[in-house]
């Protein structure tokens, strides 16, 4: 082929290419059209896990779908990780958000309190639909007189007894104080198994033996995180893990908790409703048959962690209406009762009752659940919890000691909670 | 001289436990995904009692999108490597035989973007496909991943296409053959140790790539591999014996890649014996 018709060939294609089409408009569905179909879709973004995403496709979607024909939801199944929260956190301030997420209650507070989210409160039958959740679970999204999520299913964690070591020592149920659960250790050589020092896995232990992290209203760690409740108790978890009652694993990790309080190499260990949930069958019933769960001990207030998942309107949500619609059918009982078969306990209080009558493993965890206490619903949660990991971990250590670093802790995070 | 038996017994006992130290993970990983449930890594002796079964495999194929997952990645995978394998190896051609102005600017200015680490690019390479139009579509995957290997394969193959001698061509154009037919018949089937090195190389960076396919990719469906493997570490409870028999699954295609080519890996004296005198 001589060289000028191939160079007008490839012109020719090149000039081709702007017949292709395309489209100026990057958002098609977002822009008004002349009779135009009233059908919306709204982007839900979650982290169910593989069995709960097929509940919510198969069975909550469609039926959703059927009652609000007007109405189309796109799930987006996403990996829950900080990378996820940062992603929410930049489409949220780029205004170009899903229209529902599903988030850890633990991300609430920040989101909320750095303007990121719409408050639900604003509806008018926002009274009327809480009514029917367990009333201490949204108060994660309570922020300057508005509430901006609703939980849609909550958690919190149990102490595990092995039975085996129960029987042993002559009990049929497990103590009622920490303090006899700990002399029991002692007498016996039995360890606890704590499993690590972060907030969520410490603060149960720490707040059963009369410690707190801040005052009642988050606005000063002073006087409580390093106060003589905390201070005496985070000395006795010390000196359990000095006396090898608590595992070297508290601060590596690495230890086989769940197999070890099964098999009667550990008293007591702590965990949520996963422990039992994740097994079926033979599994199942041997994890129930082994071990004891009780709430954790609340003698010196509510000692149990809340944990869960909310959902919340973010940012530049371009169907709020639609996607409050939405979030009442996720919080009805139905769809609460078909979610609550792979393991997560409702936060709808008739759908509750029914799951803790239908697994027995669930009313310990329900009876913790009605008296729970909060990780501080605050912006700078995610920075507090950082501070109080990285103290006690040096306590532990043997580097500080208990009054030390709780003081300095406590000052770090006041600066924190006064900015 | 011949080597003294008690010096090689040791020197064959070192290699060996060099060789177990490597193996080790690798068969406790293996042994690992047999385990029914493991919430936490199990203990060596739960592991070496283990009997093999392929229950989690099955039941991990099923699980997370995996098996739809794992298409998508081949697709993506054989595509990105065929091509910048293409586009490598004519540039590299291109780099090795040519002469043309600012021939050893442009090679610097394509090893300093070599020297760039991958994440820096992110935000630049996203805005270009972006306004191509190519988001959450695998023509900006490919754009990014045969663009990016193009460089790399250029820059490995140069200096072994120099190394083929100039007779070869000049026998070529003396039958009448052209620079394709040079190319393809003589530097192509010479140079096939360095490419199938490379075809490795290109297939384990793209299948096992995670990053950039987060960003571009959005659809749900349109995922690839690496990101159904973190579906398994689940927020609560992660069952490790899944992750471990899914990560497996993901390593077949590259192991049995490795199998295929072994006996093709960089080797000496390749073209010798070509040349008269």
């Amino acid at each position: 082929m001589p060289r000028g018709r191939l160079i007008a060939l490839i012109c020719m294609l090149f000039l081709a290419a702007g017949c292709g089409g395309q489209s100026i408009i990057s958002d098609e569905s977002s822009v008004a059209r002349l009779n135009q179909n009233e059908k919306v879709e709204i982007e839900f973004w979650h982290t169910y896990s593989d069995e709960e995403t097929r509940i919510l496709e198969d069975q909550i979607l469609p039926a959703f779908e059927k009652a609000h024909p007007d109405i189309r939801v796109r799930p987006v199944r996403q990996y829950n990780n900080a990378e996820l929260k940062y992603t929410l956190i930049s489409k949220a301030s780029a205004n170009r958000s899903p229209d529902v997420v599903r988030m850890d209650i633990a991300w609430v507070s920040e989101f909320a309190q750095s303007g990121l989210l719409l408050p639900l409160s604003d509806n008018d039958d926002f009274d009327d639909v809480t009514k029917s959740l367990q009333s201490n679970t949204g108060s994660a999204g309570y922020f300057a007189g508005a509430h901006y999520s609703l939980p849609v299913n909550m958690n919190t964690k149990v102490a595990i007894f092995s039975r085996e070591l129960l029987e042993k020592s002559g009990l049929s149920k497990p103590p009622a104080a920490f303090q006899e659960v700990i002399e029991l250790a002692r007498k016996e050589g039995y360890k606890i198994g704590m499993s690590g020092l972060e907030a969520w896995k410490s603060l149960p232990y720490v707040y059963a033996l009369g410690g707190r992290m801040t005052d009642e209203a988050y606005t000063r760690a002073t006087g409580y995180l390093n106060g003589e409740g905390t201070v005496k108790a985070v000395e006795l978890l010390l000196s359990l893990y000095k006396e090898r009652l608590i595992d070297g694993a508290v601060i590596n990790g690495g230890a086989d908790l769940w197999e070890d309080v099964k098999t009667g190499k550990l008293l007591v260990m702590d965990d949520g409703p996963w422990f039992y949930s994740v097994f079926q069958g033979e599994e199942l019933e041997r994890a129930v048959r082994s071990t004891v769960a009780v709430p954790f001990f609340p003698a010196f207030g509510p000692a149990s962690i809340l944990g869960g998942e909310d959902l919340v309107i973010p940012r530049g949500s371009k169907y709020p209406k639609q996607a409050w619609a939405f979030m009442k059918w996720m919080i009805g009982k139905d769809a609460q009762v078909a979610m609550s078969r792979t393991g997560l306990i409702p936060t709808n209080v008739e759908a509750k009752e029914m799951k803790a009558r239908g697994e027995s493993f669930i009313p310990p965890f329900t009876e913790a659940l009605e008296h729970t206490f909060l990780r501080p619903p605050v912006k700078e949660w995610s920075a507090m919890d950082k501070i109080y990991t990285g103290y006690m971990t040096q306590i532990f250590q043997g580097k500080l000691s208990a009054k030390d670093g709780l003081t300095k802790a406590a000052a770090e995070i006041d600066l924190l909670l006064a900015g | 001289m011949k080597t003294k038996w008690p010096i090689q017994l040791l020197v064959y006992a070192i290699i060996a436990l060099g060789a177990l130290s490597f193996l080790f993970p690798f068969v406790y990983m293996i042994l690992t995904s047999f385990i029914k449930g493991a919430y936490s890594l199990p203990r060596p002796k739960e592991v070496f009692s283990v009997v093999p079964d392929l229950y989690n495999y099955k039941l991990v194929w099923s699980k997370n999108n995996f098996a739809r997952y794992f298409l998508n990645s081949s697709v993506v995978t054989l595509v990105a490597m065929t091509g910048s394998l293409f586009l490598g190896c004519l540039t590299a051609y291109g780099f090795a035989r040519f002469t043309f102005p600012g021939k050893e600017f442009l090679f610097r200015t394509f090893l300093l973007t070599m020297m760039i680490p991958g994440v820096i690019n992110i935000i630049p390479q996203f805005l270009i496909v972006k306004s191509l139009g190519l988001v959450d579509t695998y023509g900006g995957l490919w754009l990014i991943y045969i663009g990016g290997g193009v460089v790399g394969s250029a820059f490995f193959l140069r200096g072994f296409f120099q190394s083929i001698p100039k007779e070869y061509e000049e026998s070529v154009l003396i039958d009448g053959g052209g620079n394709w037919r040079i190319f393809w018949n003589i530097y192509l089937p010479q140079s096939m140790p360095a490419i199938a090195t490379l075809a490795i190389f290109s297939f384990q960076g793209t299948w096992e790539e995670y990053f950039t396919a987060l960003v571009i990719i959005k659809d749900e469906a349109m995922r690839t591999l690496p990101i159904a493997l973190l579906m398994f570490n689940d927020k609560y409870a992660t069952n490790y014996s899944w992750i471990f028999a899914a990560s497996i699954i993901a390593l077949l295609p590259t192991v049995l890649l490795y199998i295929l080519f072994q006996k093709r890996f960089v080797q000496s004296g390749f073209n010798e014996g070509g040349v008269k005198g």
